[in-house]
């Protein structure tokens, strides 16, 4: 599924252009954005995650037009955002339960499969059983990406996911992003030039 | 990948591609500290980087070679990076 971004321009009451007349089509694998600091990454990103409006443009995902449609496009993607905060006293698999039963997932045998398979793909199952909020930075970004997946999306959109991380994390955490884009469209955006250096 | 400031698309291509379009137009040279800012202000300086006896390395963007003394050297994506930066930058009147 491609996604196209038409002529989108959002500037906010300052008067800072957050996107300015922005096109560009993306298609399925991992797509990398990069920019400095106030790019205008994070806008663009919130805007298609459908979490802010644009003043004027399109956005289209497969058949589904984004902005006039929110929820068919939240039915298939998966936000991480700059920062997200977890519940301290839940391990990452009771927190990953939970979170599939908040995305619809009603089964408990069902929930058990994709939690164990989200735990698997992110490395994290031989630590599924220790509380999140002990995690490492890098392990908390691996856990985002987890319960992104929960509902299996075919639009990912994670912001900055490296910023912070130490350059063994920085690598882990690209594969498992690797990984997931063998199906999907993957956007992650970055200021750090390394990271888009594979793709 | 695509390089992304001021809200606008600099450049849509892939790091291969990108730093293909710049093989042979960036060139080295070991210079003083003080002669930075003469450089800078002669070339189009994309990067310095200080050496351990002080003196700096310092990566230009040119398609010919400068002046005596500039090494050509592989492009990188940074070059690519701070070659779309420094073009989206406000002209100066």
């Amino acid at each position: 599924m491609k996604l196209i971004i038409s002529n989108l321009t959002k500037t906010y009451k300052n008067g800072v252009k957050a996107t300015d007349n922005l096109s560009i089509e993306i298609g399925t694998g991992m797509f990398g954005l990069l920019g400095p600091n106030g790019a205008g990454k994070s806008s663009l990103m919130r805007t298609i995650a459908t979490l802010q409006s644009p003043d004027s443009g399109t956005i289209t995902f497969g058949d589904i037009n984004v902005l006039e449609d929110n929820m068919s496009l939240r039915k298939v993607l998966g936000y991480l955002p700059q920062s997200f905060g977890v519940y301290p006293k839940m391990s990452a698999e009771d927190l990953l339960d939970y979170f599939a039963s908040l995305k619809g997932i009603s089964s408990k045998t069902e929930r058990q499969q994709i939690v164990k398979e989200v735990l698997e793909i992110t490395n994290l199952y031989e630590v599924r059983k220790k509380n999140v909020a002990g995690y490492s930075g890098g392990m908390k970004q691996r856990f985002g990406i987890a319960q992104l997946l929960l509902n299996n999306p075919k639009l990912i959109i994670v912001d900055e996911p490296t910023a912070g991380l130490d350059p063994a994390e920085r690598h882990r955490f690209l594969n498992v992003l690797r990984e997931v884009g063998t199906n999907s469209t993957v956007i992650f955006s970055t200021h750090i030039v390394e990271d888009v250096k594979e793709l | 990948m695509a390089i992304l400031n001021g809200g606008r698309i600099l450049k849509h291509t892939t790091p291969l591609e990108a730093t293909k379009e710049i093989e042979g137009q960036i060139w080295t040279k070991i210079i003083e500290r003080d002669d930075l800012e003469g450089i800078e202000n002669t070339y189009n300086v994309l990067s310095s980087n200080y050496n351990q006896d002080n003196t700096l390395n310092v990566r230009v963007h040119a398609t010919e070679k400068p002046a005596d003394g500039f090494v050509q050297t592989a492009a990188q994506l940074d070059d690519v990076y701070f070659i779309a930066l420094k073009q989206d930058e406000p002209v100066m009147a």
